[in-house]
């Protein structure tokens, strides 16, 4: 599976950009747009036919802006992605759709968007804190913000990665926080949580957002819930991606998480398992 | 007859007969409905679904459109550019082979039968009016060395179909139409299963109308089939269709290993009970998983998820097979 090494790979996968973790990430995608109650729940219909032109930021394998294409004709959808697996992954699915509206490109966050400003009437990110270090929230929202057009609205959504009763989840989630805080991907004060939840309304506040509100949803996958078994899979098959990251920032020997592993493919099926996912939405205006 | 002024004019009355409506609904993969709305403006079609209108069309029909397209400057590049519609993307292929090169074992099939069945579903129902995509695998051969019935192992749908069929799974015997495909080593299909006049052994289950299988096959043996279900009858007809099924069958051949491909002769699939019948035996499907892995666990020889999964199917399959004799 490779180890875990950003300079290498130039970007921050930490479940590597692997043709697994392009098909995890459109699971994923879809398992979050259930709990989160579509595509843009929160959106009236007059907002949503005011957006046009659409970006989404670290897109991955395009799964949020290929449905948004489907769903909505009149939007033309653009996702960058600093891994070129996943962009190629994207536009060979934009291909198969036959969808002339989204298109994909090759684009590092942690620099200057290569678009000129005022280009979207919507600029999305979801999940970003997994994917780029903390220092470059704000220079990436002062882009986000240069690029989104006037009256346009910014979106971000972040997740904090879930409350279970499962003993092998908590060592495993407390070693992945471990392992976030020595890259430099948590947001967090005492390195016990993800943290981006608080942030949300800040970054948009910071870069001069109106009207901002939130959203929150949850994914509960505990015993007997509907998405007990997509979150069995996604976090089963996140955790076993994640191996090279944990054990190749040092946080746990490979003797020691294979056998987590093992406990939580057990303890994620018992009965009396409970585990939920927070996420949070934030949106605002640009005046 | 009066010269149609455009486009859709000359649409409105090629679809005015409601046999070629619904053959080149059909054939495009939209509902009928979305052409009426064609002709009356309240949506246009994308590129890719101008270019197979334009292949769905007898010539001169054809060329009729194409002149039209022009002057309405639809006829773009674009148009030119797509690709044509009975071909896989290469680059998406090239995605395949490369999956197939760099993934590790435990996530082979998984990674790349999810990928390729991904990409089927986008393609062969972009409009999504309604398909399912499952893979269905061999059991492994009983003592006797015979394959005794199929199981279905992964699958997708648009709806109404669930997103995932996995929890849908069941396992296939000599009465399904997968089991008829594997067991001759050649697909088949069925174009209304609402007739119920249909010569090949099949049953109809929940939002299917016609249905097609496809097997995977590598040096004359055979591995299971990709079974494609449609709401719509008479979905598998088009040939430029039939032609994208057997290239996706190909690629996600590839996610299997050689020894999980067997000769024909020793597909000998039984009867398999009815839907709710195997529901019912499933019902105890986790716990089983559950116990066994805990049992590994405690005598400290680890097992995984899947090795466990695949003993309690084959315990499930042996049960099925007692039901099904006994009944």
């Amino acid at each position: 599976m490779g180890t875990y090494d950003p300079a290498r790979t130039k970007n921050w996968y930490i479940l590597g950009d692997s043709s697994t973790e392009g098909v995890h990430l459109i699971e994923q995608d879809v398992n979050f747009n259930t709990s989160m109650g579509g595509l843009l729940p929160e959106q009236s219909q007059e907002s949503l036919a005011h957006f046009h032109d659409v970006l989404d930021v670290a897109c991955g394998p395009g799964g949020w802006a290929l449905e948004v294409a489907q769903a909505h004709a009149h939007m033309q959808v653009t996702g960058i992605d600093i891994s070129s697996n996943m962009i190629e992954y994207a536009n060979a699915q934009a291909r198969a759709s036959g969808l002339d509206n989204v298109s994909f490109k090759i684009g590092n966050i942690t620099e200057p968007l290569d678009f000129p400003d005022a280009s979207f009437d919507l600029v999305n990110a979801r999940h970003i804190e997994e994917v780029i270090p903390v220092p470059a929230f704000p220079p990436l929202f002062q882009e986000l913000s240069r690029v989104t057009r006037p009256g346009g609205t910014m979106r971000i959504t972040g997740s904090e990665w879930g409350v279970t009763n499962s003993f092998a989840y908590e060592t495993l989630m407390r070693h992945l926080l471990r392992a976030s805080r020595i890259a430099g991907l948590d947001f967090s004060a005492d390195g016990r949580n993800i943290g981006i939840a608080p942030w949300l309304r800040r970054f948009l506040r910071d870069v001069g957002c109106v009207n901002i509100q939130e959203r929150p949803s949850f994914l509960d996958f505990s015993a007997g819930a509907p998405q007990q078994m997509s979150g069995y899979r996604d976090l089963t098959l996140a955790f076993e991606l994640m191996q090279p990251f944990l054990v190749g920032v040092g946080v746990v020997a490979p003797q020691e998480f294979e056998e987590l592993q093992q406990r939580l493919a057990l303890e994620m099926l018992e009965d009396n398992f409970c585990g939920i996912v927070y996420t949070l939405t934030a949106w605002g205006q640009k005046p | 007859m009066e010269k149609p002024s455009s486009w859709r004019d000359l649409l409105k009355s090629i679809i005015s007969d409601h046999v070629e409506r619904e053959r080149i609904a059909n054939e495009i993969g939209i509902r009928s409905i979305t052409l009426t709305r064609w002709v009356t403006g309240e949506s246009t079609p994308r590129a890719q679904n101008l270019n197979q209108l334009l292949h769905a069309l007898p010539k001169q029909r054809r060329d009729q459109l194409s002149l039209l397209l022009e002057e309405a400057h639809l006829n773009s590049d674009d148009l030119v550019e797509s690709e044509t519609s009975d071909e896989i993307d290469y680059q998406f292929i090239r995605q395949v082979f490369e999956a197939r090169t760099m993934t590790p074992d435990n996530l082979l099939f998984w990674t790349v039968c999810r990928k390729v069945v991904q990409n089927a579903l986008r393609r062969l129902d972009p409009e999504r009016i309604g398909m399912a995509i499952t893979v269905v695998q061999c059991m492994p051969a009983s003592s006797d060395g015979k394959v005794r019935s199929l199981r279905e192992r992964m699958g997708m749908g648009t709806p109404p179909w669930p997103g995932d069929l996995e929890h849908k799974a069941l396992f296939l015997g000599a009465e399904s139409l997968a089991g008829y495909v594997v067991a001759n080593c050649r697909p088949e299909g069925i174009d209304d299963l609402r007739e119920g006049a249909y010569f090949l052994p099949a049953y109809q289950t929940e939002y299917e109308v016609s249905a097609f299988a496809y097997p995977f096959l590598y040096a004359t043996r055979v591995a299971g089939c990709l079974l494609l279900s449609s709401t719509q009858p008479n979905y598998f007809l088009s040939p430029s269709r039939l032609s994208l099924i057997a290239d996706y069958a190909q690629l996600i051949a590839l996610a299997f290993t050689p020894d999980q491909f067997v000769l024909p002769e020793h597909i000998e699939l039984r009867l398999m009970p009815t839907i709710a019948q195997q529901y019912e035996l499933f019902a105890t499907f986790q716990q089983r998983v559950k116990e066994l892995m805990r049992e590994s666990l405690y005598a400290g020889r680890l097992i995984t998820r899947t090795e466990a999964e695949q003993i309690v199917w084959q315990q499930l399959e042996e049960a099925l097979i007692r039901l099904s004799t006994s009944g």
